[in-house]
């Protein structure tokens, strides 16, 4: 009878994703120890992801740096990550990077949907070390409002000179800026490598706490 | 009326998330045949992040059987509306006994908080009640696999229904169908990815067809242990860390 129990064959599924927008600032302050730090943090990041073999399937990642310019990545999968050197330079167009940030996280929700792809509440985590010197302020009105009807998760934290009252626009009331204790990018990376894993593996109903955050305090 | 003879085999084990953070099965199921001949299931699937989410399935399940079982016993529906109304009764009945859960412990009712699947199988009528990401799904006896109850899900992956959200009663689905079964499957979402196939929830033959040939076997008093044995096995944790309920029902296999 229980020979019956060992013919039962599974549907394949694809895995449920849980996409990230990683939104940096590259400006030009952001040269030297800061940058180093920075590049640091996101090494472990993206090792620390690669190990927890369910997350390195679910979570996907787009690096958007802002820094003279904006550039992009594609959604990829850890184990497909590519890591960039970043290097610093020019102003801080925050403004377009979170745009696109914004927008990329809602063709990759349509890409989910069409494709009959769980997925989880995706995450914009923001970083910047000063004040955008682009248009930024119907960017970040447009990113309250994705997160105030649950499009997105925002994080925005803030190095150095940043300036913390704009970024507070970008965020929801109940989840503001954090400003990060000196230079710990490496503290905020693994806080958020931590943080993926749980919510990549939460059920309906079941969503385990988040680490605290040690790495920096929120400025309310 | 002839009423087919059923047989029934269940079991739910907990996930190895579950395991690993020490946490017992929060999935729960009861069952009852009816000496009419009338089959009632319900299973429960607590929130996983809910303090006393065991008691609040297992009094769900228990609440929601213990009042179809009275109710039933006394007279029968007599149409659709009054089918509909009856599980909206045995939901609220199921409600209120975790609002009394709560009052007993000193716990908001979210202490308690679960999803409620309950189906009820009386001649060739099947009734289905959802609240939440359970699925039912049923053999007909022309051998089609039909999606009875389909998981309720928002947009997001880990987005839940529960039995003790404001409103909750409000979200309740019944359906109804009227077709001789060959055989019904009831499941906490622990499954679902292995027993049916995305986008659209279509159950996957090959999963079922052994489970229910398996149940209409089923007769010693071993089936269910057997069926825990299944759903703990290492190819099923390998693809869910999820408590797993599964209730089986097939008409019972005629002697050669």
């Amino acid at each position: 009878m229980a020979g019956q129990l060992e013919r039962t064959e599974f549907a394949e599924n694809p895995e449920p994703r849980c996409a990230v927008a990683l939104i940096l600032d590259v400006s030009g302050s952001m040269a030297g120890r800061p940058l180093e730090e920075l590049n640091a943090g996101l090494e472990n990041f993206h090792k620390a992801l690669k190990k927890d073999s369910l997350a390195a399937l679910r979570v996907e990642v787009a690096l958007i740096t802002f820094g003279g310019e904006v550039q992009t990545t594609e959604f990829v999968t850890l184990d497909k990550f590519n890591l960039p050197a970043l290097a610093a330079r020019g102003e801080t167009p925050l403004g377009q990077a979170v745009q696109h940030g914004l927008s990329m996280l809602r063709e990759r929700k349509d890409i989910y949907k069409y494709n009959g792809v769980d997925y989880f509440r995706p995450w914009l985590f923001l970083v910047s070390d000063g004040a955008p010197t682009d248009e930024w302020e119907a960017v970040a009105a447009q990113a309250r409002q994705e997160e105030a009807r649950k499009g997105v998760l925002i994080h925005a934290v803030g190095a150095g000179k940043a300036d913390f009252k704009i970024l507070a626009r970008f965020c929801a009331p109940e989840r503001p800026p954090v400003k990060l204790k000196g230079l710990d990018f490496r503290g905020m990376f693994q806080w958020l490598s931590k943080s993926l894993s749980v919510i990549s593996q939460s059920h309906p109903g079941s969503q385990a706490p988040l680490p605290p955050v040690q790495w920096g305090e929120a400025q309310k | 009326m002839i009423h087919p003879v059923w047989r029934v085999v269940g079991a739910a084990v907990p996930g190895t998330a579950h395991r690993a953070r020490n946490l017992g099965c929060q999935d729960a199921f009861a069952y009852r045949v009816l000496p009419q001949g009338a089959l009632v299931i319900a299973v429960a699937d607590g929130a996983g992040s809910a303090e006393r989410a065991a008691d609040g399935a297992r009094g769900a399940v228990e609440q929601a059987r213990a009042f179809l079982e009275t109710t039933l016993t006394d007279h029968a529906p007599a149409d659709d509306a009054a089918w509909r109304a009856l599980m909206r009764d045995a939901f609220r009945a199921a409600r209120d006994a975790l609002t009394q859960l709560g009052a007993t412990a000193q716990l908001p009712v979210r202490a308690f908080a679960t999803t409620l699947t309950c189906a009820i199988l009386v001649a060739d009528r099947l009734i289905v009640a959802q609240l939440g990401d359970g699925a039912v799904i049923a053999q007909t006896a022309r051998g089609a696999y039909v999606l009875a109850a389909t998981p309720q899900r928002g947009e997001y992956a880990n987005e839940a229904y529960l039995l003790s959200m404001p409103g909750a009663l409000d979200q309740i689905v019944v359906t109804l169908s009227d077709q001789p079964l060959d055989a019904l499957a009831v499941m906490t979402d622990g499954l679902l990815r292995l027993a049916l196939q995305l986008p659209g929830y279509a159950p996957f033959p090959k999963f079922f067809e052994p489970l229910f040939a398996f149940a209409a076997e089923a007769q010693n008093a071993n089936a269910s242990a057997e069926l825990a044995a299944f759903l703990d096995s290492e190819r099923v944790c390998a693809r869910t860390d999820d408590d797993k309920t599964l209730v089986l029902v097939a008409r019972q296999a005629v002697p050669a």
